[in-house]
């Protein structure tokens, strides 16, 4: 009652006295800042991709107009190539730098640039960053032009272009593969348009960590605590969505005969070649980039494919790509396929770092675990911060009883002490019947991951895991996700993120479905006859309903035998299940190589971690890169001239830069007539200086732009004070209290 | 707050009521003095609890910078320090700052923000902390003043500020996904409020030099 006293009071006063000194805040900030007002940006504030042009105020530069954007994709079977071709113009008077910042699918891999400036045609080739980054320097100095592509995250990259004259036109065709994503029968694929807010960059690593020897501080954290919170698309401002109009074609050729074709965000037209062959386009041609395309499909039914296998030759070597969903899987809905019982051993951290909203998330998740649980389930409870606890001396039946201790334990924890999660870990993992293989054996583990030994966890998890499946599931806005991916792939099961209060349902929902779902063990690709297989994932996770096995691998090329086969096999619900595939039936798919070596590089980045000499890793990446010709973090795509100049005499519109396209740009549609110029974007041009360009009073940049992708901020205020001015206030209380009760005592009662 | 009880003479029936109203009384005025107290004692305690977290912190920071290894300033703690950051413009006290943003972290030390980037390279160092304690002297610190930060490895990272603003948690336009080499200080906003609240005062600063400490 006092604390809600206080605040009334003092609020109002409190909020008329700051807001007055933010206003003054903000005034001098805007005073003595003046860029902030105008149109000027920092590579940072761009959400998609966008050229930005350098002005002679440093670090800061200017939009260039993007005038158009094409997007081609071809999927074949599960691979998708994906050309995105954007027109520029330099709208000022001078010279310039642009750089361009591009957001792509985190597993694609980039492998080719062409860039068309002017009249000059450059074509990117790879080369060791550094090297590449020199070759750039000197051609820009020498005034050549002169394009470098640079991966700035696994999914930012980069692309400066040098020298690119008075209102002169630039053309930038990135091309990149990945695979058709597969769930549940839905195949789908994403083109990121903005880069927020649904741009979620995977977990990386933090470069350039200088201890040896210790793995601790080259942690790594989601930077997006609330992935799937972020649905709703940010508009972009009127001007941005005229100035950025995208055109997009979507040859699909699924090897299946098509039955649902959706895309959940735009209106989109189908031409169908064949049963199995489609051509998408958008409904209204030109849109805005203003929300990421995706397109999901699905096969007609009963004929969703079980098993594909694709190859590609290079050289001496086979590549594989394989994917293969379990027959019993398959056929089965749901709700036919019977729930095997299991124990559950919910381990959940209780230390210091997981105070606040954290405890108070996993707490939530772990009561919705046990009531999910059902009555022939067996279950354990383990707290830990630097002790731990067992609650149940072996685990037990879930029955009213028991859950109902479970429960008051579990909502008594409170988040405090340092964070040894071993003998946790090593406790959940004492298996007390390891070869009842009719049950599940799951362990939940509910943490932040704030720990150092994480070698030491992986090593217990994989010499202990016996037949128990672990399920990490972070908790708080910045979990070590590396840690939980990783403990979670070690023990063969999922890591979930539980970011923040709201997610906690439906992220434990999906969970427990995973865990309810009976699971194919066991998992193993054999390659009969084949020598030298080198497959990635090496170890086969279990399975979900729903999901197909997906394996990459690269083999010596041998003489064809027609008894070749790639054997899987697993266990499923303690039946052995088996399917042999004819090696010599693959269907030729291109860019399977360059998936391989996209996928190992990533593979090698995941070493980090654990490695104790970073320079061999640097150099396998390296190798990698340079071998499938990608980019990475230690290769960029850098451009040299290859047209040395255009026939002169000629003013280059759409028309004449057409006619010098060498063989495979296709530019057209990029060229299409409403969009060779806007009146609006030609008044821009008119202005020579950039400077006078930048400082129009348009809209800032920044607002709307800021809101997305942001990183979350922790809260940085303490209730000390408050604390002691209640305090203060109660003893004052008392005081008066005492004062004014005396006073009111008859004379004859005082004590 | 409004108790009341009748001051007259009491009947037999009344005075029973009485005697307990006063025991209650008593009880109260107990239970509120005690109440007062343990509030005092509670704030004083966790801004003891930052003074003192950075003696011990200090310490473990020279330590690390000599062996080049992290070093926890006590036994049971789940982070350990990555920065001495200053102000040599405000001539304030540098402060340690810690691995992580944990809310326990931050009770210790300014907290490094695990998805940043580290002091000096490309993208944004963020360093957030209590307004109250190790970061309150961001109230007075301007634009062009010098932000310090010293790495694990004894360089120092000098950087200028240019912007300050103040924005929600969520939406701070701090990306990290830029390719120039900037640090943001972040605390809650108002400085002098007494509850948390969604704002955040947010300073950033550019690069300017790279300095061996030797």
């Amino acid at each position: 009652m006092l604390k809600t006293i206080i605040t009334e009071q003092f609020s109002p006063f409190i909020k008329t006295s700051f807001i007055t000194s933010v206003l003054a805040v903000f005034f001098t900030v805007m005073a003595g800042n003046p860029s902030v007002a105008n149109n000027l940006v920092t590579a940072n504030d761009m959400k998609r991709g966008s050229l930005l042009l350098k002005t002679t105020e440093a670090g800061k530069m200017v939009e260039a107009i993007q005038l158009a954007t094409n997007v081609e994709i071809d999927i074949n079977g599960p691979i998708a190539r994906t050309k995105v071709t954007q027109r520029f113009r330099n709208p000022s008077n001078g010279w310039v730098e642009g750089t361009y910042v591009f957001p792509l699918p985190e597993t694609s891999a980039v492998d080719t640039l062409k860039m068309q400036i002017g009249d000059r045609f450059i074509e990117g080739i790879i080369k060791p960053k550094k090297e590449a980054r020199k070759i750039y320097d000197d051609a820009k100095k020498e005034g050549k032009k002169a394009s470098l592509v640079e991966q700035l995250r696994p999914n930012l990259f980069t692309n400066s272009v040098a020298n690119i004259g008075p209102q002169e036109i630039v053309v930038v065709q990135i091309e990149y593969q990945e695979t058709v994503k597969q769930s549940n029968g839905l195949f789908s694929l994403r083109f990121p348009m903005v880069a927020a807010p649904r741009y979620n960059p995977k977990p990386r690593i933090v470069e350039s960590v200088n201890f040896e020897n210790d793995e601790q501080w080259g942690t790594v954290k989601d930077p997006v605590p609330d992935r799937e919170e972020i649905t709703s698309p940010v508009l972009n401002p009127a001007k941005q969505a005229k100035s950025n109009p995208v055109s997009l074609n979507v040859n699909l050729a699924s090897g299946f005969p098509i039955g649902e074709i959706k895309s959940p965000f735009h209106g989109i037209t189908t031409d169908y070649k064949s049963k199995d062959k489609v051509n998408v386009s958008l409904s209204d041609q030109i849109v805005p980039a203003d929300r990421d395309f995706e397109l999901n499909w699905k096969a007609e039914p009963k004929k969703s494919p079980r098993v594909a296998l694709f190859k590609e030759t290079i050289g001496q070597d086979d590549y594989f790509l394989a994917f293969v969903t379990p027959p019993k899987l398959a056929k089965f809905s749901q709700n036919e396929i019977t729930t095997p019982d299991r124990e559950v051993i919910f381990v959940i951290d209780n230390s210091g770092s997981m105070a606040g909203p954290s405890m108070r998330q996993a707490k939530e998740s772990l009561l919705l675990a046990l009531a999910k649980l059902r009555n022939q389930d067996r279950f354990n409870v383990i707290r830990f911060d630097d002790t731990y606890e067992v609650l149940f001396p072996s685990a037990l039946e879930a029955n009213t009883g028991n859950l109902d201790i479970a429960k008051r334990f579990v909502s008594s924890l409170e988040a405090d002490g340092g964070t040894e999660m071993l003998p946790a870990l090593e406790a959940a993992l004492e298996d007390q019947t390891p070869h009842d293989k009719s049950t599940l054996r799951q362990i939940v583990f509910l943490t932040d991951g704030a720990i150092g030994n994480e070698k030491q966890m992986f090593d217990t998890i994989v010499k202990k895991r016996g037949r128990s499946r672990i399920f990490t599931v972070g908790i708080g806005s910045a979990p070590n996700s590396h840690f939980m991916n990783r403990a979670s792939s070690y023990g063969k099961g999922t890591f979930t993120h539980i970011g923040s209060e709201q997610q906690v349902r439906s992220r434990m929902n999906e969970l427990f479905t995973k865990l309810e779902t009976p699971v194919l063990t066991d998992l193993q690709a054999n390659w009969d006859k084949r020598n030298n297989v080198e497959m990635s994932p090496s170890q086969l996770p279990d399975l979900y309903s729903g999901e197909p096995v997906v394996i990459l691998a690269k083999a010596k090329n041998t003489t064809q035998s027609t008894q070749e086969t790639l054997d899987v096999s697993g266990q499923f619900a303690n039946q052995p299940w088996t399917i042999k595939l004819p090696l010599h039936k693959a269907q030729q798919g291109k860019g399977i190589g360059k998936l391989w070596g996209r996928r190992k590089i990533a593979e090698i980045e995941g070493q980090y971690f654990l490695a104790d000499n970073w320079n061999v890793l640097d150099q396998d990446i390296l190798n990698t890169a340079l071998k499938y010709g990608l980019i990475s973090k230690m290769t960029s795509l850098v451009a040299v001239d290859i047209t040395p100049s255009r026939p002169t005499g000629i003013d280059y519109n759409s028309q004449e830069i057409a006619l010098n396209l060498p063989a495979g740009w296709d530019f057209e549609k990029v060229f299409g007539p409403d969009y060779i110029s806007t009146s609006e974007s030609l008044q821009d041009a008119n202005i020579s200086p950039l400077h006078t360009l930048a400082a129009s009073d348009t809209p800032i940049a920044r607002p709307t732009s800021a809101k997305a992708k942001s990183i979350p901020l922790p809260a940085t205020a303490t209730t000390a004070e408050l604390k002691i001015i209640l305090g203060i206030l109660l003893l004052l209380a008392t005081v008066l209290f005492m004062l004014v009760s005396r006073k009111m005592l008859p004379n004859g009662q005082r004590q | 707050m409004a108790i009341s009880y009748d001051t007259q003479p009491v009947s037999q029936k009344g005075w029973l009521a009485q005697y307990l109203a006063r025991g209650t009384r008593k009880f109260l005025l107990l239970a509120l003095f005690i109440t007062g107290f343990a509030l005092i004692g509670d704030g004083l305690y966790i801004k003891l609890k930052a003074v003192l977290a950075q003696h011990l912190l200090q310490q473990a920071w020279q330590e690390t910078l000599t062996t080049q290894t992290p070093q926890k300033a006590w036994s049971w703690a789940d982070t350990y320090p990555v920065a001495e950051i200053s102000l040599p413009d405000l001539t304030s006290e540098p402060v340690i700052a810690l691995r992580g943003s944990s809310g326990e972290a931050l009770a210790f030390a300014p907290g490094h923000l695990e998805n940043t980037a580290l002091p000096g390279q490309q993208g944004t160092a963020v360093y957030a902390a209590h307004r109250d304690t190790h970061f309150a002297f961001l109230e007075n610190i301007k634009a062009t003043d010098t932000i310090k930060v010293k790495d694990p490895q004894g360089r120092d990272h000098l950087y200028k500020v240019d912007n300050i603003r103040i924005t929600k948690w969520d939406q701070s336009g701090i990306t990290n996904q830029n390719t120039s080499k900037r640090i943001a200080l972040v605390t809650c906003w108002p400085f002098d409020a007494q509850t948390p609240g969604p704002l955040r005062y947010i300073v950033e600063g550019q690069l300017i030099e790279n300095l061996s400490a030797d």
